[in-house]
């Protein structure tokens, strides 16, 4: 196999908080290769965006920090580059789309304007160069009469089209890597559908190695090659998309799919997972999934799990698993 | 851009216009003092004084004065002048490149200082930096003009002796520049005259400044403010994550998003800069039509007070029309119909 173009180790990011710091992600690890699509999935305030912002560093300046671990990116060690260095990949070698298109796209410049200044300073085009650029990229990702769109403002289009301007800008100088973040979670299933069905074809054409953070099992269905399961900061379950479909192992991740509703089947009330996430000031001292957990015993409460292998590139973070998988 | 929008202001301006009209003639005409009397002197008698009340109309009823009054104006007769002799207009026409040259030094002032103060303010949120620039706004913004212009007066002409006296635009001795438009340093700029361009700068910074120091004060706050919220807006970690540079992601992107607000309040300011033109071309003897107005004031001259007033409603009636057509050019969301 090829050398992973992003290895996370020990990933660990706090927040300042008016009286504290808050850890938000501790200790994620994670290997992304050219060309897959790794999925991160988690339910909100799991971690996954700030796993995804403390890779891009793009955390806000003064509030978020990575306090830990190791986020080599292409080689590089994303954490000891300087400003200048950052700047040159952000944009061209690894680039993030984000949850709503309908704000993340500055509203004074035309689509032209903001898609042209990427190839501009990344590529060095010359305005008219970009500016044709820009209207060809659109063209890749399915918007029609591109060269009238690149003269609009954000304010004329949908919701699914400047998602789709969002992706023409990301892939924009053919990153190694796209970080996309819940980038089908603010529109209409139809749209979303379009969205994931243009990210896979464009990752074959582009080689692009995609990170897709979602809290949509659907999503990660469709899209993914390998999935990490977090939870409450941490990874709690990662495999090779079909295994976890097929052999969910933590109570968690089982716990997650069992709330898809089937459409099979006829019952009133939809499957939860009892309880609600802790809080990051107030985490369990062991299992931080122990209180939810139907599986639950006094050694989960006393100590933390490790990540457990279960064969496969299949691993889980629960005790169950510590001797090998119970039911392999 | 709309002209029929353009047309339909200037319209909704007319009733606006019409009230400061109606409420300036009766402010005069209530302001303690007779101008008759105050034109011919203590020493006049009364029946002189009566006689020159009844040659200049003002026995007659108040409505009659009034439409009177209006038929002038919309004659472009604004009356004479008791304290020059000469028409209110050409007193205007002559003193306004002074006060036009003092009003455009303090606004260049508090845009090119107030701004930039305002963003890296916001940029080093709670920064020392950022402390320091909103304690500097505050005082500037509840500082009283006529107290400033005088501190600054006593610290820099009357102890340090590195400014001019505060007397007028331009030292007795030297020359001003020949007139072009009638502001002396963009006139010895143009003229090459580097003795009065020396003279003409070292007399305007003072008075400058005082104007410029309340409208500097609100500008970096607004600036401050505004450049806050967009900063935290997804567009601007779009631009980031795009690689842009800092000063692109903060000059190019946040400031013209947050140039709107910026802009109102600048629109605000400029009625108290009109205001104030009047206290600070006072302390500084500065020739233009605030010191004008002052003077008229003092000597109960109507014709020039009145002339004043509807000068200031009108720049302001198109300052904001400017400005409602300038939210259209920096945000193309911003439409009238």
């Amino acid at each position: 196999m090829d050398e992973p173009i992003l290895k996370v180790k020990g990933l660990c990011t706090e927040f300042k908080t008016v009286d504290s710091r808050v850890r938000a992600v501790d200790g994620v690890d994670l290997e992304l290769y050219p060309g897959e699509t790794l999925g991160i999935v988690g339910e909100s305030g799991c971690g996954k965006s700030v796993t995804a912002l403390s890779i891009m560093q793009l955390l806000p300046k003064g509030v978020g920090q990575v306090v830990g671990g190791e986020i080599l990116f292409d080689g590089k060690d994303m954490l000891k580059l300087s400003q200048k260095e950052l700047l040159s990949l952000h944009g061209r070698d690894m680039a993030m789309i984000f949850q709503e298109p309908m704000t993340s796209l500055n509203p004074v410049y035309t689509i032209g304007y903001q898609l042209s200044e990427v190839l501009r300073y990344h590529m060095g085009m010359n305005k008219k160069d970009a500016w044709q650029k820009s209207i060809d990229l659109l063209k890749d990702v399915g918007v029609s009469r591109p060269e009238q769109i690149v003269r609009s403002y954000p304010h004329e289009l949908s919701g699914g089209m400047l998602q789709r301007v969002m992706i023409a800008m990301g892939l924009s100088c053919n990153p190694k890597l796209l970080i996309a973040d819940e980038p089908t979670t603010a529109l209409d299933v139809t749209i979303q559908a379009q969205i994931l069905e243009l990210m896979g074809k464009l990752k074959e054409e582009y080689n692009t190695a995609i990170l897709m953070i979602t809290h949509n099992m659907g999503v990660v269905a469709e899209v993914c090659d390998r999935v990490i399961v977090m939870y409450a900061g941490y990874v709690v379950e990662m495999a090779e998309v079909n295994e976890l479909f097929d052999h969910p192992s933590h109570p968690y991740t089982q716990g997650l799919l069992k709330c898809i509703p089937n459409i099979n089947e006829d019952r009133e009330v939809l499957d939860t997972i009892e309880g609600t996430v802790p809080p990051p000031y107030a985490m369990p001292k062991g299992c931080r999934f122990a209180p939810r957990c139907p599986y639950a015993t006094p050694e989960c409460e006393a100590s933390k799990p490790e990540l457990y292998d279960i064969g496969g590139g299949h691993t889980c973070r629960c005790f169950r698993y510590k001797e090998g998988n119970p039911n392999a | 851009m709309n002209l029929k929008y353009i047309a339909k202001r200037l319209l909704y301006a007319i009733p606006a216009v019409v009230l400061v009209v109606i409420i300036i003639f009766l402010l005069t005409r209530v302001m303690p003092g007779d101008p008759a009397r105050a034109y011919l002197g203590e020493m006049a008698t009364q029946e002189q004084v009566e006689q020159l009340r009844e040659e200049w109309g003002l026995n007659d009823p108040l409505p009659v004065q009034f439409v009177r009054y209006v038929s002038g104006i919309l004659h472009g007769d604004f009356g004479y002048s008791n304290r020059t002799h000469d028409t209110v207009l050409n007193d205007f026409i002559k003193r306004l490149p002074a006060s036009l040259e003092l009003a455009l030094w303090a606004l260049a002032i508090a845009i090119l200082i107030g701004v930039p103060l305002g963003i890296a303010s916001a940029t080093h949120k709670n920064s020392p930096l950022d402390h320091g620039a909103r304690i500097f706004s505050m005082l500037g913004a509840t500082m009283p003009v006529f107290w400033f212009g005088l501190m600054l007066i006593l610290i820099f002409y009357a102890t340090a002796g590195i400014a001019p006296a505060p007397t007028g635009r331009i030292s007795m001795g030297i020359n001003p520049p020949t007139t072009i438009t009638g502001m002396y340093v963009l006139d010895s700029i143009l003229t090459g005259d580097m003795v009065a361009l020396k003279d003409s700068v070292s007399h305007i910074i003072l008075p400058a400044i005082t104007l410029s120091m309340s409208t500097m004060a609100v500008m970096a706050r607004m600036t401050r403010a505004s450049m806050l919220e967009v900063l935290g807006q997804d567009y601007i970690r779009t631009a980031r994550a795009k690689g842009m540079k800092e000063r692109i992601v903060i000059y190019r992107h946040a400031l013209r998003n947050a140039l709107i607000p910026i802009l109102t309040v600048l629109g605000g300011q400029f009625g108290m800069m009109l205001g104030y033109t009047v206290v600070v071309e006072t302390i500084f003897s500065w020739p233009g039509i605030g010191f004008y107005v002052t003077d008229a004031i003092l000597n109960v001259d109507y014709n020039p007070v009145q002339a004043f007033a509807l000068f200031s409603a009108l720049l302001y009636v198109v300052i904001n029309l400017v400005l409602d057509i300038l939210y259209t050019v920096v945000d193309r969301r911003v439409k009238y119909d």
